[in-house]
This record gives C-alpha cells, sequence and structure tokens, in this order.
C-alpha cells in the first residue's frame, strides 16, 4: 500500500513539473514585438513594406494613415488547398506578418512585427530581429544624400 | 586501396553537383524587379492600377498614399486537359483517386516608391499559386516586363500636352 502511495506522489510530482510556462502578458509580447528605427514614419513604412516583399509575403491589407501593413504566405503543403478554395479570397490558413509603424520622436519610430504561422502567433526574437534588421537597411539604402556644403568662398575673384 | 580511391572520386564530382544556388540579396532583388518611371508617385500608381486592370488581374488590395498594390488573376485549365487528367488518373488508380487540375492563380505585388518630386520607383512582385516566384525566374521576368510595358503606355497615354 505504502509503495502505491509512493509511486502515485511520484507520478504526481512528474506531471507538476510537465507544467508549461505561463503565458506572457501583453506589455512583454509587445516588447518582443517591438524595435526601434531611426527615420520619419513614411520612412520606416516604405522599408518595411520592401522587406515584406523580400521575405515572400504579398499584401493582404494596407492602411498609411495608421501605419499597419499585414501581408500573407502560402506555405508549400498548403499549396492545392490555395489553388482549390479560391486563391487569395478562400478560406486557407497561410502564415501571415504584421507590422505596425508609430512616430516615437520625430528622428524616430516604433516598429512593431508579429509573424502567424497556420495561424498562430509566434514570438521569435530571433525573426523580429531579422526583420528589424532588413528595414534598418532598407532605410539606410533608400536615405537620401545629404547636400554637399556650398564651396566656401574665398574672396578670390577669377582671372 | 585504388578502388576506395577511385570510387571516392566518382562520389565527389557527384556531390558537388547537389550544391544548391545561393538566394538573392535584396539589392539583387530590386535589380530584376525595380523599374524606374520619369512620373510622380501618384501618376504611376495610376498607372500601375490601369496597368493590372489590362493584364487581368482583380485587385484585392490598394493603397495609394502607401503605394501599395496587390491583384490576382486565375486561370483555369481547359476542359480537354481536365477530362483526360480525370480519366487517366481513374484509369491508373482503379477509379479510387480519379484527380482534376485544380486553377492557377498568378498574383503581383507592386510598390510604388517616390523619387523627388518627378519620378518614381516602381517594384512589382510576382507570385504564383500564392508563393513567390525567384526573381531570376523566366516566368516572372516575362511578367514583369509585362505589367512595366503595359504602365509605360499608361504614363505615356496620359502626358499632359505640352
Amino acid at each position: 500500500m505504502n509503495s502505491l502511495r509512493a509511486t502515485l506522489l511520484c507520478a504526481v510530482a512528474g506531471f507538476a513539473g510537465c507544467e508549461s510556462a505561463p503565458p506572457l502578458t501583453a506589455t512583454q509580447i509587445e516588447t518582443l514585438e517591438t524595435r526601434h528605427v531611426q527615420g520619419s514614419r513614411d520612412e520606416v513604412l516604405r522599408a518595411a513594406s520592401a522587406v515584406i516583399l523580400d521575405q515572400g509575403y504579398y499584401y493582404t491589407a494596407s492602411d498609411h494613415a495608421a501605419g499597419t501593413v499585414t501581408a500573407a504566405k502560402v506555405p508549400s503543403s498548403m499549396r492545392d488547398e490555395y489553388q482549390r478554395n479560391g486563391g487569395m479570397t478562400g478560406p486557407v490558413i497561410v502564415n501571415m506578418v504584421s507590422i505596425w509603424v508609430v512616430q516615437a520622436t520625430p528622428a524616430e519610430c516604433n516598429l512593431r512585427v508579429q509573424y502567424r504561422d497556420f495561424g498562430r502567433v509566434v514570438q521569435s526574437q530571433e525573426r523580429v530581429s531579422r526583420f528589424w534588421n532588413e528595414v534598418q537597411r532598407r532605410v539606410l539604402k533608400d536615405a537620401p544624400e545629404p547636400a554637399l556644403p556650398a564651396p566656401a568662398s574665398t574672396g578670390a575673384t577669377a582671372p | 586501396m585504388k578502388q576506395v580511391a577511385l570510387r571516392a572520386l566518382l562520389i565527389v564530382p557527384l556531390l558537388s553537383a547537389c550544391e544548391t544556388t545561393q538566394p538573392m540579396t535584396a539589392t539583387q532583388m530590386d535589380a530584376f524587379q525595380v523599374r524606374e518611371i520619369e512620373a510622380p508617385a501618384d501618376r504611376a500608381f495610376a498607372a500601375a492600377s490601369s496597368a493590372l486592370f489590362d493584364a487581368g488581374y482583380q485587385i484585392h488590395v490598394s493603397d495609394a498614399d502607401a503605394g501599395l498594390l496587390t491583384a490576382e488573376r486565375r486561370e483555369d485549365p481547359s476542359v480537354a486537359v481536365n477530362a483526360t487528367l480525370v480519366i487517366l488518373t481513374g484509369i491508373l488508380t482503379r477509379g479510387a483517386g480519379a484527380t482534376d487540375k485544380p486553377p492557377d492563380y498568378y498574383a503581383i505585388c507592386l510598390e510604388v516608391l517616390p523619387r523627388g518630386s518627378d519620378r518614381s520607383d516602381v517594384r512589382i512582385r510576382p507570385f504564383f499559386n500564392g508563393q513567390v516566384q525567384a526573381a531570376e525566374n523566366p516566368n516572372a521576368r516575362k511578367t514583369v516586363q509585362e505589367i512595366w510595358t503595359l504602365m509605360q503606355r499608361q504614363v505615356l497615354m496620359k502626358e499632359p500636352a505640352k
């Protein structure tokens, strides 16, 4: 009887160990998904839209005034369903990315990136950071070249 | 020992043939997909919308302020192809798995980027059945060229008289 109790106790303790980590709070998720980018809202939004295309997603919604863009990508395993269920307008579960750009200071924006694979939110620092790096690279590449300073006048006259 | 060496020599070139191509960088992709057009962003966007209509695409997403467009076109296989496929797969699987050919979906994502007051960059990204087409893919290049030609025609047609 005692050995049965001991086994039961061990089993309970074992199951307790299987408990998953508590879900992240809204603030924690926001911190995980948000990065700062130097630039105006328009520049960052354009760069982020370009990165979305780079990563193979197609736009499914865009609101420039709100600073949001949502895009989707069909996983290879869902390709047949996609073809047989009306394409983009069909009820096929796809992988998605949503971005939200907000001007935080005159020189800096907050960029929030959220990935969803097969309908589930993916909390991946690595993917968000990769997206952020690509956006920064695009912002730097597309930045207008600084105007060259006017040559200082020496006061000398040409011969 | 010589035989082992000989076999190894034969296997090495075979394995090297399995090498995959490197994915393109964003700059390389831009070189294939981005074209400059001599028109302000709003006119370039209008030309792009018009070009997509002309090419038979249905617009799903349009945000003129952001310069973003998504459009899709469906292409159904011919009845003859479908009937042949259903009969053949029916025979081969003894009636258990007769299958047809689903329609193909061609999509385009377009981004118009202003470059000063009278120029814009237009990026055309083609998709096939929901999946992005590699920039170097001949079909993708053909699609980009087709949309680009239609866009240019629109810009020229709407050029204000001087």
